[in-house]
């Protein structure tokens, strides 16, 4: 699996993975190097994928063709 | 006739009354019926009538007792109301003085409730292995609720608390009513089409009667609770609410808000927690170098690293030992091949004295075979005859008077003629 697919959870659970490794001490520095550089991808991409959507707030709604779309909702929010 | 007491209006009604009031079986009394004839007065006083295909009766219910009252009362609502009954002199009248109302067939729906959910339950929608989890970190949150009510506010505010990055998708149902069943399967299948992307339903309302809730107690609706492709959390009313959604739902969530918490994860705590996650590689892979760092000094600690001269001194001692141990290989090598040589030296005498030896057994050989040749007796005073074909001549049959031979003597020939034979 490419490192653009892993979502959140596969991400954190490999990023978890490497921490334990690490600390248990067992790996070559070359290892614990390769695995530290991998672990700080990882991060990135957790952190990527939490902050990935817009914020948006949205209702379907039917248009006046019967289509169901998305409609913004800030403006009722807005009143509030 | 004269023997019989005549009452006046006023008495018979009166007696009626006391009569009626002091029997306790008609006190604290609970008749169902559907309602007609409903009225409120000015003063907030409900008027109605009870009936059933057969009979009526008279009800008021009055301000006060309204307090605790659920129940939007209309004509040709079927209820259970509990009270006194009471006789009202004026008009000759009796009613029941309501005190509570209930829906009719409380018990009767919570049976059939009961019944639906066993069936449920044996077709496998509340089996355990079949809920899906929910999503960590959702893209879009999906939300069918009704959007004039407080809970979808209430759930918005909760998710944005919590992470402002998130989308919200709201699919507007009715969620009361007898439209509210088809409104709700309908919200949740359209959360559900991949065309809006939705990672996580909430579906739900806020809290009300038990009449109010009662949508999610339908059986449709509780199977596109279990039908949803998409992970599903039931947010019904309070805490105390029990709807067969919750048990269908992959997730059931006391409230609208618990619901947002459970599906919003929170970007604060995300973020550290993922910076402690960080900060513990950082940890063991820095003690890890220092770990490599400490061997690595210890290693050059050892003399050979730390007294450069003193190794090189110790590896010249060792190559003079080396050279040494050579010349003296050398050496003994040398006088090994000097003896060898010294043999060699020896060789022209072995050789003298060994050619002696074959000259010796020459000689005794050549004698010994001399004594065995012709030649051996020639020298001891005997002769050969020859012809001139150079045959020899064993007998006088050979050869012819006056023929010439040869005579081979010791030492020279002879040339004859032969004067005559004789035997």
């Amino acid at each position: 699996m490419s490192k653009q697919q892993l979502n959140f959870e596969e991400a954190l659970s490999e990023l978890e993975k490497i921490a334990e490794k690490l600390e248990k001490g067992e790996l070559s520095l070359e290892e614990a190097i390769k695995s530290y550089e991998k672990g700080m991808e990882l991060k990135k991409i957790c952190e990527a994928r939490l902050k990935e959507a817009e914020g948006k707030i949205e209702l379907i709604s039917k248009s006046e063709d019967g289509i169901l779309i998305r409609e913004s909702l800030l403006k009722e929010k807005n009143k509030k | 006739m004269d023997n019989k007491k005549i009452f006046t209006v006023s008495e018979i009604n009166q007696t009626i009354k006391h009569f009626l009031q002091s029997q306790k079986e008609f006190q604290h009394i609970s008749v169902k019926g559907e309602i007609s004839n409903y009225s409120r007065s000015g003063s907030g006083h409900i008027y109605f009538s009870l009936k059933d295909n057969l009979s009526i009766i008279r009800c008021t219910f009055f301000l006060f007792a309204q307090r605790n009252n659920h129940v939007s009362l209309k004509d040709g609502l079927e209820v259970i109301v509990s009270g006194n009954l009471n006789v009202y002199e004026p008009n000759g009248t009796y009613s029941i003085n309501v005190l509570h109302v209930e829906t009719k067939g409380k018990g009767e729906l919570l049976q059939e409730k009961e019944l639906l959910r066993k069936k449920l339950f044996k077709e496998g929608l509340f089996d355990p292995s079949k809920k899906k989890p929910l999503p960590k970190v959702p893209l879009t949150i999906g939300i069918a609720t009704a959007l004039g009510g407080a809970a979808v506010y209430d759930m918005i505010k909760i998710i944005r608390s919590r992470n402002e990055r998130v989308n919200i998708l709201i699919a507007p149902c009715l969620v009361q009513g007898e439209e509210a069943p088809a409104s709700i399967i309908g919200a949740i299948r359209e959360l559900n089409n991949p065309k809006w992307e939705v990672d996580v339903i909430i579906a739900g309302r806020g809290g009300g009667s038990e009449e109010d809730l009662s949508a999610f107690d339908n059986e449709e609706v509780v199977r596109a609770f279990f039908d949803s492709r998409l992970p599903i959390v039931s947010a019904v009313g309070h805490e105390v609410d029990n709807v067969l959604s919750d048990l269908a739902a992959d997730v059931s969530a006391p409230t609208p808000t618990a619901a947002a918490e459970m599906v919003t994860p929170d970007l604060n705590t995300e973020l550290e927690y993922l910076a402690a996650v960080e900060n513990r590689l950082f940890q063991a892979y820095f003690s890890h170098v220092k770990s490599s760092k400490e061997k690595y000094k210890s290693l050059i600690s050892r003399y050979v690293f730390q007294d450069e001269k003193q190794f090189l001194y110790d590896k010249f001692q060792k190559l003079d030992e080396l050279v040494k141990n050579l010349h003296l290989l050398g050496k003994n090598y040398l006088a090994k091949k000097q003896t060898q040589i010294t043999k060699f030296e020896k060789l022209p005498v072995l050789m003298k004295g060994q050619m002696e030896k074959y000259k010796h057994r020459y000689k005794i050989t050549k004698e010994r075979l001399e004594n065995f040749s012709p030649l051996g007796t020639l020298k001891r005073g005997y002769a050969v005859v020859r012809n001139l074909e150079k045959d020899v001549i064993h007998s006088i049959n050979q050869i012819e008077i006056g023929e010439n031979l040869e005579v081979i003597l010791n030492k020279g020939k002879l040339l004859v003629e032969v004067k005559g034979k004789s035997k």
